[in-house]
C-alpha cells in the first residue's frame, strides 16, 4: 500500500514537473504580450505587477493597425484553412477507403509511360510548338493519364504495385522539402495568371494548394481509421442492394467520425501553421497568418512584446476549434458509433 | 428653364470640384505599395497614401510581408512579371538585384528644389545604379554613437576620467577612446555597463562589424576599396584592417552587459534607453527612444561613429597615417527606398505617389512620427530643429541631426556594401564571424576563411560581372 503510494506519488511530481514544461511557454508568451519594451530587454522579468508594470500598448498597437492588418489575415486563415481542410479530408478519406477496401494493380511501366508521356509531350508542344505553358500542360496531363490508365490494362512487363505503394506514393509528396513543389507551384500560378485564369493571391489558388497540401495526410490517417470498420456492416448493406458511394457516404463515414475529426484537427493545424506557400502565392488579398506573425520580427530588431500579442491572436481561433472538435470527439454519440 | 440652369450650375460646380480634388486625376487607379510589416516604413507609406488619395483621388493597397522574405518576394515576383506591386519599399543592397526589374525615375522628379534638397550621398550615389536613377531614398540610415549627457558633462565624472585617462571626457573621436570611456564607465556592481553593440548572429551583426571597419580600411587614397580590390575584385576583408576592426569589435563584449552575444540591435536599443548602458552603437532610433520612452530623457546625445589616424592601404600593403582624424562613418543598411518595378501597370500614378512619400512635406512630417522608422536625409530635415521639438529638446535635436549630418558631409564617408548576391556574401560573413565572436577560431582564421568564401563567391556569380557591379556601387568608372 506504502509503495503503490509512493509510486502515485511520484508519478503526480513527473506529471506537475511535465505541465510545467508544457505551460511554461505558454505563460511566457502572454506576459511578455504585457511587456513594456524595457521589461523585455534588461533581464529577465516573470511576474507583472511585481518584475514589471503591464501595458496593452503592443495589443493596441496591433488592433490600431499600425503593425499590420490583422483582421485580414485572420479572415482569411479561417476560411481557407477551413474550406482546404474539409476538401483534404473529404477527398483524402475516398482516397484512403478505395484503398483499405479495393485492390490496386499499377504496372510500373505505366506509370513511367505517364512521366515519359507528360514531361515529353510538354517539352515537344511548349518547346516546338510555343504553346502556353497551361495549356501545354493540360493537353499532356489529360493524354498522359488516359494512355497510362489504358496501358495499364495489357500485361506490360515489369514490377507490379500494390495499395501500399499507392499509399507511400501519396506520403512522399511531404518528404521533399515544401520550397521544392512551392516555387514551381508559384511558377505555375503565374503562367495561369497569364493565360486568364488568376490564381495567385486568390481564394480559389490557395484552397487549391493547401488541398494538395493536406490530402497526403488526410489519406495516410483515415485509411487506418477505415481498416477498423468492420467489412460485414458494408456487405450487409450491399446485400440490401444499396449503392457503393451512399455506402460510403451514409455508413462509413459516420462510423469513423472521430477519425474524421481526428484527421481534420492534425490537417488543419499544418495548413494553419503552414508559411512558405502562403508567402509566396499570396499578396495582399489573401495573407494568411503565418506570414503577418513572422513581419514582426522586422529590420529593427526583434520586438518580443509585438511576437507575442501576434502569436496569441494567431493560437485563439486554434484552441477554440481544437477545443470543439475535442469536445466532439469525447461526446458519448460518437465513440459509441463505432460499436 | 429654372431646372436646366441648376443642373447645369450644379454639374459645373461638380466638374470644377472634381478637376480641383484630383490632380493629377487617377481615379480608378489602385496602387500596391508593398513593405516590410509595419510599424516601422510600412505606417510612413499609410501615411502618405492618405495625402495622395486625396490629392488625386487614386487608391493605395499597402500589402505588408515580413522584412526576412521582402528580398524573395520582391524578387520572384518581378523576375516572373506578376505585376504584383507597383512601388516597393526596400534596401538598398538589393538594388543591384533588382535593378533590371525596375523602371527608371522620370526625369521631371529629378530637377528642381525637392531634388537639390536630397543630400547627395543618398540623391548621387545610393539611388543610382549604372547611372540610372531607380529609386528614391524614402529614409536616410546609418550608423552613430549614442551618448548621455548626465554622464558626459557630470563634473565628479569627468575629473575622474581626465586623472585616469589624461584627457579631457568628451564625445569619443576615436576607436581608442570609445574604449577608453566603455572601461571607464564599465561598473557591473553598480548596473552600469561601458557600451552596447549587436553581436548575435541575425541580429544584425555584421553592420556593427562594418562600422568598426570603415575607419581602418575606407582608405581616402584608394576609393571603393573598402570590400574589394576595384581593379581585382579580390576579397580584402581578410587585410590588417578588418582584423584590426573585428579584434576591436569583439574586445567590446567585455564592456557590454552579461549575454552580449546574445544582443540583436533591438536588444541594444532599450539598454541604452533604460540607462543600462553608458553609450551605444545605433541607428537613430536609440535616441528616439531614449528621449521619448527611456530613462535618459533630456541627456540623450549623438556623436559622429569614431574614426582613426592610420588606414590600411592594400595597394602598398602597409599602414597610412594621418594628422588628423579621419572620421569613416558607416552609412550601415543605408535607408529604406522606394521604386516601381517595370511590370506595374500604373508607373505614372507611382511615380507620383513616391514623388508624395519623399516630398519635404510629407517626410518632414515622418521623421519626427513615432515609430514611422524614416529617419532624415534632406537638407531641410537637418536644418529644421522646431519640427524635433515634440521628441527632443533644443540641446538633444541639435546633437542629432548634428552628427547625422556630420556623417553624411564627411568626405570619407563610407557606404555599405551593395553587390549582386548580397545575402549570400553576407551569410558566408555571418557564420565566420560568429565562430570569432564566440572563440571557437581566431579573428584571422575567421577573416581568411571569409575571404575564401567571398572570392568563391565572386567566381560563381562571374568575376567580371561583379568587379563591374562593385565599381558601380561605389561610384567607379567601368574598367
Amino acid at each position: 500500500m506504502m509503495e503503490n503510494r509512493s509510486l502515485r506519488i511520484v508519478g503526480l511530481v513527473g506529471c506537475l514537473v511535465w505541465l510545467f514544461f508544457s505551460f511554461f511557454p505558454l505563460y511566457w508568451v502572454f506576459v511578455t504580450a504585457f511587456k513594456p519594451p524595457l521589461a523585455v530587454s534588461q533581464g529577465a522579468t516573470y511576474i507583472p505587477f511585481v518584475d514589471f508594470q503591464p501595458t496593452v500598448q503592443a495589443f493596441r498597437d496591433a488592433f490600431s493597425g499600425i503593425r499590420g492588418d490583422f483582421f485580414g489575415p485572420i479572415m482569411a486563415s479561417i476560411s481557407i484553412s477551413l474550406v482546404a481542410t474539409v476538401l483534404s479530408v473529404f477527398l483524402g478519406a475516398m482516397a484512403a477507403y478505395a484503398l483499405v477496401r479495393f485492390e490496386f494493380r499499377i504496372r510500373l511501366a505505366s506509370g513511367l509511360m505517364f512521366g515519359v508521356i507528360s514531361i515529353g509531350g510538354f517539352v515537344l508542344l511548349n518547346g516546338l510548338f510555343d504553346i502556353g505553358v497551361p495549356y501545354a500542360l493540360l493537353v499532356v496531363l489529360v493524354l498522359a493519364l488516359v494512355v497510362s490508365i489504358w496501358m495499364n490494362r495489357y500485361g506490360l512487363p515489369g514490377p507490379v504495385l500494390g495499395n501500399n505503394d499507392v499509399t507511400f506514393w501519396f506520403v512522399s509528396q511531404r518528404m521533399f522539402p515544401p520550397i521544392v513543389s512551392a516555387f514551381a507551384l508559384f511558377l505555375l500560378y503565374a503562367e495561369i495568371g497569364r493565360a486568364g485564369f488568376p490564381l495567385l493571391d486568390s481564394f480559389f489558388g490557395m484552397v487549391l494548394a493547401y488541398t494538395a497540401f493536406g490530402l497526403p495526410f488526410a489519406v495516410w490517417l483515415m485509411r487506418d481509421f477505415f481498416s477498423t470498420v468492420p467489412v460485414e456492416v458494408e456487405e450487409a448493406a450491399q446485400v440490401d442492394n444499396i449503392g457503393r458511394m451512399r455506402i460510403f457516404i451514409q455508413i462509413v463515414l459516420p462510423m469513423s467520425l472521430p477519425g474524421l475529426l481526428a484527421t481534420s484537427m492534425i490537417v488543419l493545424a499544418f495548413i494553419w501553421n503552414e508559411f512558405l506557400f502562403a508567402l509566396l502565392l499570396t499578396s495582399g488579398d489573401w495573407q494568411t497568418l503565418p506570414i503577418l506573425l513572422a513581419g514582426q520580427q522586422s529590420s529593427r530588431g526583434d520586438e518580443w512584446w509585438a511576437i507575442s500579442v501576434a502569436a496569441l491572436i494567431a493560437i485563439i481561433p486554434m484552441v477554440v476549434i481544437a477545443a470543439i472538435l475535442g469536445r466532439m470527439m469525447r461526446s458519448g454519440l460518437l465513440s459509441g458509433s463505432i460499436k | 428653364m429654372k431646372r436646366l440652369l441648376l443642373s447645369t450650375v450644379a454639374f459645373a460646380a461638380l466638374g470644377a470640384g472634381t478637376a480641383m480634388a484630383c490632380e493629377p486625376d487617377y481615379t480608378g487607379v489602385t496602387l500596391n505599395v508593398s513593405t516590410q510589416n509595419g510599424p516601422a516604413i510600412a505606417s510612413a507609406l499609410a501615411a502618405a497614401a492618405v495625402g495622395w488619395e486625396e490629392r488625386t483621388c487614386g487608391t493605395v493597397n499597402v500589402i505588408e510581408f515580413p522584412f526576412g522574405e521582402l528580398y524573395p518576394k520582391f524578387l520572384t515576383a518581378m523576375s516572373q512579371q506578376t505585376g504584383d506591386f507597383d512601388v516597393i519599399g526596400f534596401v538598398p543592397a538589393w538594388l543591384p538585384d533588382f535593378s533590371t526589374y525596375l523602371s527608371s525615375m522620370p526625369v521631371e522628379l529629378q530637377e528642381g528644389s525637392n531634388w537639390d534638397d536630397i543630400h547627395p550621398v543618398y540623391r548621387e550615389r545610393l539611388m543610382t545604379w549604372n547611372g540610372e536613377v531607380k529609386s528614391a531614398t524614402m529614409d536616410g540610415d546609418m550608423h552613430m554613437l549614442n551618448l548621455r549627457a548626465d554622464l558626459l558633462e557630470d563634473p565628479e565624472e569627468m575629473a575622474a576620467f581626465e586623472a585616469a585617462y589624461g584627457y579631457p571626457l568628451a564625445a569619443p573621436v576615436t576607436w581608442a577612446q570609445y574604449y577608453d570611456q566603455a572601461e571607464f564607465f564599465h561598473r557591473p556592481d553598480d548596473g552600469l555597463f561601458g557600451t552596447a553593440e549587436a553581436y548575435r548572429r541575425g541580429g544584425q551583426q555584421f553592420w556593427y562589424f562594418f562600422s568598426h571597419a570603415a575607419s581602418y580600411t575606407n582608405n581616402p587614397s584608394n576609393p571603393g576599396s573598402m570590400f574589394f580590390d576595384p581593379e581585382t575584385m579580390d576579397a580584402q576583408i581578410n587585410n590588417p584592417g578588418w582584423l584590426r576592426a573585428l579584434e576591436e569589435y569583439k574586445r567590446g563584449l567585455d564592456f557590454n552587459p552579461p549575454g552580449a552575444l546574445n544582443n540583436g540591435s533591438g536588444d541594444v536599443r532599450p539598454l541604452y534607453a533604460g540607462g543600462t548602458v553608458a553609450m551605444n552603437i545605433d541607428w537613430a532610433d536609440s535616441g528616439v527612444l531614449g528621449s521619448t520612452e527611456g530613462s535618459i530623457e533630456g541627456h540623450v546625445r549623438t556623436a559622429m561613429l569614431p574614426g582613426s589616424t592610420e588606414i590600411w592601404n592594400h595597394v602598398s600593403g602597409e599602414w597610412d597615417t594621418f594628422d588628423e582624424v579621419v572620421h569613416s562613418p558607416f552609412l550601415a543598411f543605408g535607408g529604406w527606398q522606394l521604386a516601381v518595378p517595370a511590370d506595374s501597370e500604373n508607373p505614372e500614378a507611382a511615380w507620383d505617389f513616391v514623388a508624395e512619400v519623399i516630398s519635404p512635406e510629407v517626410s518632414g512630417q515622418a521623421i519626427v512620427t513615432a515609430n514611422s522608422g524614416v529617419n532624415p536625409y534632406r537638407f531641410s530635415h537637418y536644418d529644421n530643429l522646431e519640427n524635433w521639438s515634440s521628441v527632443f529638446s533644443e540641446e538633444e535635436a541639435a546633437s542629432y541631426l548634428g552628427a547625422q549630418r556630420a556623417s553624411l558631409d564627411a568626405p570619407n564617408v563610407a557606404l555599405d556594401l551593395r553587390l549582386p548576391g548580397f545575402f549570400s556574401y553576407t551569410e558566408i560573413l555571418e557564420i565566420e564571424l560568429s565562430k570569432a565572436l564566440a572563440g571557437q577560431v581566431t579573428p584571422q582564421e575567421a577573416l581568411d576563411a571569409i575571404a575564401e568564401g567571398w572570392d568563391a563567391l565572386t567566381d560563381e556569380f562571374g568575376r567580371d560581372t561583379q568587379l563591374a557591379a562593385y565599381r558601380a556601387s561605389v561610384g567607379l568608372p567601368p574598367l
